[in-house]
Formats: structure tokens, C-alpha cells, sequence
């Protein structure tokens, strides 16, 4: 469905993406993930036909994104991060002006808008000025917007950020939802947690370059444990020469067990004990040598 | 120091704002620049634009043909005796010259009549008519003042004659003769030439200076000219000045509306709305236009609401040529909305198209004769100003309501607004482009 081959795209000096080859299948509920500045919207914006990559070529549904722009944009949605949407009309103005942007008949609008406002329930609300509305409905209506065509493809981008826990919760059931219509989905965040429970595959970015792709369960094989211990450990209270037993593999719990029972034996001290379950953020640090930062 | 730290802190913001540094130091010192331009002694060394009169001979006699001569050589007077027909030089007569002034082809016409040196020597009225366009009633005010300054100054002859013709009626021949030799004594007892002796007559035309404001008021010198001075446009016109000044008015508003149009774009930009615009199978052209088209009517009702007032509270006649007056308003209207557009595809914040507007509005006003008339511009600012909406604009609307040209008189402002909204569509079009797909 998305065929990414050696894509590369620089501004001025910096390297935003770095031979970037990528296959995303139909259906696919597929995560973008990488801290601030990896290249993910700017991988978006070439994707959505916003733009023009330095190297490379990306086809969307066979077509070309910089041959058959239209022919894609019509099979695209995009949810951006912030609020598109014209505050001072009605919800229902807002999709009756978008809907006519790709060309639907007045009737198709209406039905449509109908149905998707009902979805976000909003519909009860449809003729307030949106700039009445809370945080949460107008951030609904951003993305009920971008579904008005009825896309084959929908970009989400970051759409959680800023957002409340109730309204991220109803983003992630709605993006479920719309997966499980057989949309495919992009979904970028730098959000691990999010990228992890939503994501049927994970392509993880750094610095423009692809680090790891998989599904979660396959990049977390990646690491040599599932779940792991660490006891910081002393032979006093002044916590210098503090040593280290790290416990993974097979018989965890039984081998940690041991562990502190022989340093009790030893009379040592624990300073602490830190528990690590394998997760995109522990597959990052193993490909990068780095923490993930997610502010 | 925390008063130190907020004028540290908003002094940081404004320099690191180009635009906010251009709207308070820049674009100033540019608008004084134009002020200056126009009012100061620099226009007239930039070429400070004399005032073109056609003048007509009916005289024809050396007296005529001099003082035509005198008044051509003031720095201020371009006296033009001929017209150019089928490109061949044609004398002037009075239906060419009011012709020409109606169609604001020329401002003025001075008209010497048959006799104007025989009057002279005999002491007559001097009879002069200036056809003019009250349009241009300072101008018709500097000429009238040339007229008689020359007169006063070159031929001071003429008025004594007159004066003395006068008191020949109410005193008698004998005793006129007994004032003449009295007021020549007095003169050139006051006024003499040094290493000269001479009788009064040879003295008035050699010797006296009549620009002694003392001997003109003395002599009432002025009852001995008339200067006839006959409007050839505007008279019918209700309300002349609101007629006269209603274009410049009108353009003003509709620039400053240019800020609006540029920031709605801006705005879009700012919200996201243009990022999905952007991703929807919608030609850069059709959103130009689309924004254009609305900012296009909604100038057009501005201007036809602005001359619905102008007809209710001033009785301005907008309803001669509904047709012509529609056409130049829509083309106004394109064309300022088209610069509009230009400036919010240039611009990249709505500090800078507040910058960018300001200037334009401000400096296109001026040099297009919104703010001051263009006449008394330098010959350059004068030709800057026809580079200008305004001007075209300006002119478009004072050949309706002032003149009341025809349409096709009217055409070729109108070409030139549609021409100026062509181009800026274009160059709008071209960096709406390159904000669509980013290189």
C-alpha cells in the first residue's frame, strides 16, 4: 500500500531523513515512533504530499507521490496535532466546507457529517459556534474532519499531545475503531505507551534513520531478557563502591530470591532494586545507546 | 530590578522581530522620506513639475507675443501654444483647449483676446480668460498670480496707462496731465535710476519696479487687469468637492482593508486550516481564488456601500454611468485584493504583513495623490505615482463623478487595474506554489 525506497530529505545542512526504506501493508495499524525531531512529520508531510523529498521515491496505492499528487491526496486523510478547524463556525459548517473540498455532493456531505458527529457525539452540538466547545470536542471534530472523504489512508500526527486522559482515551478507542473498519493507519507519537498498546508495527526512528521495525512483541525479542532485576547493593551504609547483580533470563524471580538472600547472608546493604520489563523504550536504548526522552 | 528585567526582556522580543524594528523605525523614516520628497526644497532640485498652460494668441502682436514669452520664461509657467493632431502640430482654438481640459488632458488655458495691445497702449481693461479645471483650483490660483505678477513687473506701463485713462475721465484732460507729471515726480523721486534721466512714460517701462507692494497698493493696480477665470468641468456636479475628493477617499479605505487579506491567509497558515487545505485535492488556484474572489466582493460592496452614503449625505450623482462606475470599482477592487495576496504569500507572520501593508497603504497614498495632490509633486514622484493603484484608481473614479467621461474614455484605467491584478495573482500564484509543495 506505502512503499518508502531510499527517501532522504535535508534542511539546509540537517538531515532530517536519512535513506528511509519502508513497507507499510494495507490495514496496517503502523507507529511512527522517535523522539522530538527524528524526521516523523516531516516523513508525514512528504507521505501527504506537503513535501518534496531531496532523494528517494514513495508510492501510495501504486501512485506516485510526486506524479499523482491528486489521485493521492483524495485517498488520504490527515489528522494533524493542532486544532484545523474554523473556530467561529459550526461544526456542521466546518464539515459541509471540507467535505466540498474533495468535490462530495452536498447530500454525501450530509450523511457523512451526520454519521461522524453522531460518532464523537457531537451531533447534538452541531450548530454551536466551535469555539464554544471544550478541549476534547474540538479536538473530536479535528479528527472527524479529516475522515469526511472517507479516506483509504489516515495520518495521525501526534494527536494526543496536550490532550486530557478521558479525550485520549476516546482518540485511541476511535483510531481502534476506524483499524478495525480497515483503514490504515499511520500513527506517529513519541509517546511510547501509546505506540505500544495501539500499533500492529512499529518503525523506530532516530535522526531520520530507520533503527528498528517490527511488531512490538518482535522488537522487544530484539533485547536479551523479557524482564530483568537490578540490585545496587554495598558492604555498608556510606553507599560507596556500590556493585551491581543484574538477574534476566530464565528463573528470574527464583534467581533474585537467591541473590538477596546472599547478600543478607554477606551482611551487605541493598540500596536499591530496579525492576525493567523489555518495551520500546529499553529496544531504543539498546539500538541507540541512549534514553528516549518523551517531553 | 524586576521593572529592568521586563524592559530587558520586551527589548530582547523587539529586536529579534525584523518586522516590528521595520514598522517603528524603517517605514517611518520611509513615509518621510515621501513627505519630504513632495514638500521640501529637495523636490525642486528632483524637478519640481511646472504648470502646463495652453495658452491661445488671438492678439498675435508683439506685445502678446511678449508677455506670452514672459510668462513662459517663469520657472513655474509651461506655456504651450500647439497641439499635436495625427501627430502634426495644430494651432490651439477654444473648443480644442475646453475639450482638452474636460477630458483632463490639460489643467489650464489661458486665452489672450484681440486688442490686448491696443487696450494696453490705451489704457484699457486688460481682458485674459483662463480655462481651468476646478479640480486644479491652486494651480489656476498660481497662474492668475503669474499673470499679474508679470504684468506688474514687466510692464508696469500698461497699468499706469490704465490708471491714467481712468483719472482722465473724472478729473479731465488738462488737469490728468498736472496728476501724471505730479505721481512721476513722486515716483521717481522714490524710485530713481541712478545716472538717468528720463520722462515718466520712458521711466515706467524701463525703470519702474512695481513689485513694491507700496506703489501696487497705491495704485490699485489690480482693477486694471481682469483675469477671467472659467471652470470647464464640474460645474453641473453636485457637491464638487465630495466628487473631487470621493476617489481618494474611496482607494484609502479599500487599502487599509489589504492587511485583512493578507492576514486571513496568514491566519489560515498559523491555525493548520492551510496544511489541510493543502493535503486536499484542491488546485493552488482555486484557493487563491477562492480567498481573492471573497475579498474581491467584499471590496466591491465596501466601495458601492462608501457611494450609496456619498449619495444619501452628499447628493454625489452615482447613478450617470452605474456602468462605468461598477466597472472601475470591480477592477479597484481586484486589483487592490490582488496585492492583498501577494503580500500574505510573501509575508511570513502577520507582524510582517502589518509591516509590508502599512508601508505600501502609506506609500502608495502618497505617491498616488490619495494624501496630496500630484501636481505639486516632483516631475520624478509624479511619475513613481503613476506606478501606483491609487493613481489609476483615482483617476478612473474622478473621470466618472468629475468629468463624466465616457466608458471607453474610462477603459484605459481600468486595462491598467485589471493589468496590476493579473500581475500580482501571477506572483501570488507563484509563491502560493512554493508553499504547497516545500522544496
Amino acid at each position: 500500500m506505502i512503499r518508502i525506497n531510499k527517501l532522504s530529505k535535508s534542511y539546509g545542512n540537517k538531515l532530517a531523513i536519512d535513506n528511509l526504506d519502508l513497507h507499510i501493508k494495507q490495514g496496517e495499524l503502523f507507529g511512527f515512533l522517535g523522539p522530538n525531531g527524528a524526521g516523523k512529520t516531516t516523513t508525514i508531510n512528504i507521505l501527504s504530499t506537503l513535501l518534496k523529498p531531496d532523494y528517494g521515491s514513495i508510492s501510495i496505492n501504486g501512485f506516485d507521490v510526486l506524479k499523482n499528487a491528486n489521485e493521492i491526496k483524495s485517498s488520504i486523510g490527515l489528522i494533524p496535532q493542532e486544532l484545523s478547524i474554523y473556530e467561529d463556525l459550526s461544526a456542521w459548517e466546518n464539515m459541509m466546507f471540507w467535505g466540498k473540498l474533495y468535490g462530495l455532493s452536498s447530500s454525501l456531505i450530509k450523511s457523512k457529517s451526520i454519521e461522524l458527529l453522531k460518532f464523537v457525539d457531537l451531533f447534538q452540538k452541531k450548530d454551536e459556534p466551535v469555539k464554544n466547545y471544550s478541549g476534547g470536542m474540538k479536538r473530536r471534530l479535528n479528527i472527524i474532519i479529516g475522515l469526511i472523504h472517507n479516506p483509504a489512508i489516515i495520518f495521525f500526527d501526534e494527536p494526543t499531545v496536550g490532550v486530557d486522559t478521558q479525550s485520549r482515551n476516546f482518540i485511541f478507542e476511535m483510531i481502534k475503531s476506524l483499524h478495525n473498519e480497515g483503514k490504515t493507519i499511520i500513527y506517529t507519537s513519541h509517546y511510547i505507551e501509546e505506540i505500544e498498546k495501539l500499533c500492529t508495527r512499529v518503525a523506530i526512528i532516530d535522526f531520520g534513520k530507520l533503527i528498528a521495525l517490527g511488531t512490538v512483541s518482535e522488537l522487544c525479542g530484539q533485547l536479551s531478557y523479557d524482564e530483568k532485576f537490578e540490585i545496587f547493593y554495598s558492604e555498608d551504609d556510606t553507599s560507596k563502591n556500590q556493585k551491581t547483580i543484574i538477574i534476566q533470563g530464565d528463573d528470574v524471580k527464583e534467581n533474585l530470591l537467591g541473590s538477596l538472600q546472599q547478600i543478607k547472608n554477606h551482611n551487605q546493604i541493598i540500596n536499591d532494586i530496579k525492576y525493567t520489563k523489555a518495551n520500546l523504550e529499553e529496544v531504543f536504548l539498546y539500538h541507540t545507546g541512549r534514553k528516549f526522552r518523551e517531553d | 530590578m524586576k521593572i529592568l528585567a521586563y524592559i530587558i526582556k520586551d527589548l530582547k522580543i523587539f529586536l529579534k522581530s525584523k518586522s516590528s524594528v521595520l514598522l517603528t523605525f524603517i517605514v517611518p523614516m520611509i513615509i518621510i522620506f515621501i513627505f519630504g520628497s513632495i514638500f521640501s526644497s529637495t523636490g525642486k532640485e528632483m524637478g519640481i513639475n511646472p504648470i502646463r498652460v495652453l495658452a491661445i494668441d488671438q492678439d498675435k502682436t508683439n506685445f502678446s507675443k511678449s508677455f506670452l514669452q514672459e510668462i513662459d520664461d517663469l520657472s513655474e509657467i509651461n506655456i504651450i501654444d500647439s497641439v499635436l493632431v495625427d501627430n502634426q502640430p495644430q494651432e490651439v482654438t477654444i473648443d480644442i483647449m475646453n475639450d482638452l481640459i474636460k477630458k483632463g488632458k490639460i489643467r489650464l488655458g489661458v486665452v489672450i483676446p484681440k486688442n490686448f495691445e491696443i487696450d494696453s497702449n490705451e489704457g484699457n481693461t486688460l481682458n485674459i480668460t483662463i480655462n481651468y479645471d476646478p479640480q486644479y483650483a491652486i494651480e489656476q490660483g498660481i497662474l492668475t498670480g503669474m499673470i499679474q505678477q508679470t504684468l506688474f513687473s514687466k510692464y508696469p506701463y500698461v497699468i499706469f496707462n490704465s490708471i491714467f485713462k481712468q483719472s482722465e475721465k473724472t478729473i479731465g484732460k488738462d488737469k490728468n496731465s498736472d496728476f501724471k507729471n505730479s505721481i512721476g515726480s513722486v515716483v521717481k523721486q522714490y524710485f530713481p535710476i541712478p545716472g538717468k534721466e528720463m520722462d515718466f512714460d520712458s521711466y515706467m517701462k524701463v525703470g519702474f519696479n512695481s513689485t513694491s507692494k507700496d506703489s501696487s497698493s497705491a495704485f490699485n493696480l489690480s482693477e486694471s487687469v481682469n483675469i477671467e477665470t472659467v471652470a470647464q468641468v464640474g460645474e453641473e456636479v453636485e457637491n464638487q468637492m465630495f466628487a473631487q475628493y470621493v476617489a481618494g477617499m474611496a482607494v484609502m479605505f479599500l487599502l487599509f482593508s489589504l492587511n485583512a487579506v493578507a492576514s486571513s491567509l496568514l491566519e489560515e497558515k498559523k491555525t493548520g486550516t492551510l496544511k489541510r487545505i493543502l493535503i486536499s485535492p484542491t488546485k493552488a488556484i482555486e484557493v487563491i481564488l477562492g480567498k481573492m474572489l471573497f475579498c474581491i466582493i467584499l471590496g466591491t460592496l465596501q466601495l458601492i456601500v462608501l457611494f450609496i452614503f456619498g449619495y444619501l449625505v452628499f447628493d454625489l450623482n452615482i447613478f450617470r454611468d452605474m456602468f462605468s462606475l461598477l466597472v472601475v470599482i470591480l477592477a479597484t477592487a481586484m486589483a487592490s485584493t490582488s496585492i492583498g495576496m501577494f503580500l500574505a504569500t510573501i509575508c511570513k507572520t502577520e507582524r510582517q504583513v502589518s509591516s509590508l501593508s502599512t508601508l505600501i497603504v502609506l506609500s502608495m497614498s502618497a505617491l498616488g495623490g490619495s494624501m496630496v495632490p500630484s501636481f505639486i509633486m516632483p516631475l520624478s514622484i509624479q511619475t513613481i505615482g503613476k506606478f501606483t493603484l491609487n493613481h489609476w484608481a483615482m483617476k478612473g473614479f474622478t473621470d466618472i463623478f468629475w468629468r463624466q467621461l465616457s466608458f471607453m474614455s474610462i477603459l484605459p484605467s481600468v486595462i491598467i487595474l485589471i493589468l496590476i491584478f493579473i500581475v500580482f495573482t501571477g506572483l501570488s500564484l507563484f509563491f502560493y506554489n512554493k508553499w504547497s509543495i516545500q522544496n
